[in-house]
């Protein structure tokens, strides 16, 4: 799995599940989620636990941070840095 | 009779744990908060005076509450997480002298405050965590001398805190929550639950919530730890129980939206959950079928089911029976023993057993009323006939049952509960309506596959969903930010002209 891959799976979840009849070109890889309001804690919560089924990785507390997750581009080097040990990464 | 603000123990045992950081001891907390008291009457703050705390859960956070109310004053705690010109405003509201506010939140804070035209003095504190911030700013605890500690006593106000909810105008109002109402929670608590020092308390709700005024004071006034579950993994029902086993924590007071997450997780079985001999939920309905696995999965602990409001903090009290079942959410049971409850119908007749009608209240956990709004409390605290205490009106409504057990059935109004939050939609519709673009706006509350979420419908120039998040988080907690927002030419109107919120309710397109 490549980090635009994963990229791509972050962004198609957040648009299908938290943002739906949003035009996709609106959510920016920049674009702030959770200090913006955009997902709250529980959304964000789901989207975690999707990731983590998807991707087979576990997050650890410390991970679990806005400074960590806010955008779509932190959030794909996150889980790139926590799912893709050994893989091609891209 | 001890003292709202004192501590139940003054020596080395744990009073507040913060996981991954440390432990502050009973007399370290003593100590943190006579230094708050010694500050605050330094600085000339007289008893009476309202102190804001914006500050994050942790040691600090207590140990500010504890001093302001040793030096006989009343706190106002806001959500950190809320924008700060909602936190500026609740400050401004109810006239706060002084606040002690975390550096990271100053600069808004100053700013919003000046533009809202208060005379807040504003003292800001470093990054808290183990009461290191508050030591820093209040390092002189043993000027509090007994003279002074027992002149404060007596002019003390008899308001512990405000704690601000969303109202239905749009504007959020502010309870005025006594000391003498906290205290008797505390000893009813203790007594119902058999908590005693070997116990050890979590903290999982936020402190400008009413549901932390259990886990503060009934831990603080029987020896036992607290210990604080951190904001970044609050949500995360896996790490909540890693903390639960680890610290042997045995009350658990939490939602049944965090407690329905744990009852999925794969692997409850296999932790070591068994200090946990007490689960108490509140704040929101309990799905029966969640409930059921919770229970089944975790069969040791006591489950009580309790209702309140930030108003009356716990007021009912049903223990869950080991064996029951149930279809639906459990009953809400029995008033605690420091209040009466009757059940009303629409006529203000108290009705019998069997008939639905509005939970009513009274008793020394309500004596005090909403500041600085003599409508609403007016219409919420009815003069009572026999001469005695007001009956607060809850908005409530019940059924009592064969068993003499009250079963909740509603709620009169549009307010929803989501995840132990009270929300009045209409607060959301009014930040809507602040939009340019927006021209009519309707809130609902629907069963999502989430459970319960807001869904805002709006007419109007269609504008991006991002947009529109944003602009309610401008004002507005995230907990309020709608989940979704459906567009229309025009809202649904009634035959008398309002917005049909029934019919939004039911068009609302599923996920």
């Amino acid at each position: 799995m490549t980090r635009e891959e994963i990229r791509q799976t972050i962004r198609s979840f957040i648009l299908a599940n938290f943002l739906q009849g949003e035009a996709a070109e609106t959510l920016q890889d920049s674009t702030l989620l959770i200090s913006s309001g955009v997902m709250t804690s529980v959304s964000m919560l789901e989207l975690v636990t999707f990731l983590e089924e998807q991707f087979s990785f576990t997050l650890e507390p410390e991970d679990i941070r806005v400074g960590r997750m806010d955008t779509v581009e932190l959030l794909a080097d996150l889980v790139t840095s926590r799912a893709g040990k050994g893989s091609a990464l891209g | 009779m001890t003292r709202l603000g004192s501590l139940a123990a003054v020596d080395g045992r744990p009073a507040v744990i913060e996981p991954e950081r440390g432990s502050v001891s009973y007399a370290d907390l003593d100590r943190l908060a006579d230094g708050v008291a010694a500050r605050l009457c330094r600085l000339g703050v007289e008893p009476g005076a309202r102190i804001g705390l914006y500050v994050r859960r942790s040691c600090d956070a207590i140990a500010a509450m504890l001093g302001t109310l040793r030096a006989g004053c009343t706190y106002v705690p806001v959500d950190p997480g809320a924008p700060v010109e909602r936190n500026a405003e609740i400050h401004t509201d109810c006239g706060v002298r002084l606040t002690i506010v975390e550096e990271r939140f100053e600069a808004g804070y100053r700013q919003a405050t000046r533009r809202l035209g208060g005379s807040i003095d504003v003292h800001p504190i470093a990054s808290v965590g183990l009461g290191r911030a508050i030591r820093e700013w209040a390092p002189d605890p043993a000027e509090f001398a007994p003279e002074l500690r027992a002149k404060r006593a007596s002019a003390q106000s008899g308001v512990a805190c405000i704690l601000y909810t969303s109202g239905t105008t749009g504007r959020h109002k502010g309870w005025m929550m006594s000391r003498a109402a906290i205290a008797a929670f505390a000893r009813w608590s203790h007594r119902l639950f058999g908590i005693g020092e070997r116990d050890v308390f979590a903290n999982h709700a936020p402190f400008h919530f009413a549901m932390s005024l259990f886990d503060i004071y009934s831990s603080s006034t029987c020896g036992a730890p607290l210990v604080l579950v951190p904001d970044e993994v609050r949500q995360f029902a896996r790490h909540v129980v890693d903390l639960i086993s680890r610290e042997r924590v045995t009350i658990l007071f939490a939602t049944p939206s965090i407690l329905s997450r744990i009852a999925a997780l794969d692997d409850l079985e296999s932790r070591d959950l068994s200090a946990l001999r007490l689960v108490v939920f509140g704040g929101e309905v309990f799905p029966a079928p969640q409930l059921t696995t919770l229970r089944r999965r975790l069969p040791h602990p006591r489950y009580f089911n309790c209702w309140g409001s930030t108003e009356t903090n716990i007021a009912t009290y049903y223990e869950i029976p080991r064996d029951a079942e149930f279809d639906g959410p459990p009953p809400i049971g029995r008033p605690s023993e420091h209040y009466e409850a009757r059940v009303v119908g629409v006529q203000g007749e108290v009705v019998s057993a069997g008939t639905i009608g509005e939970l009513q209240l009274r008793g020394e956990g309500l004596t005090t009323g909403y500041l600085n709004q003599p409508a609403l409390n007016a219409e919420r605290l009815l003069p009572a006939a026999d001469g005695g205490l007001p009956w607060y009106r809850t908005g409530d409504l019940v059924v009592e049952l064969p068993a003499g057990d009250l079963r909740y059935a509603g709620r009169i109004g549009r307010m929803v509960k989501l995840r132990g939050y009270r929300v009045e939609p209409g607060e959301i519709e009014t930040r809507l309506y602040e939009h340019p673009a927006i021209k009519e706006a309707g809130v609902v509350a629907v069963d999502g596959s989430r459970g319960l979420e807001l869904v805002a419908h709006v007419s109007g120039t269609r504008l991006s969903v991002v947009e529109l998040k944003e602009f309610c988080a401008v004002k507005l907690p995230p907990y309020m930010i709608p989940e979704r927002f459906v567009f229309h030419a025009a809202l649904p109107r009634t035959s008398r002209g309002k917005i049909d919120f029934e019919r939004l309710r039911r068009e609302t397109p599923a996920q």
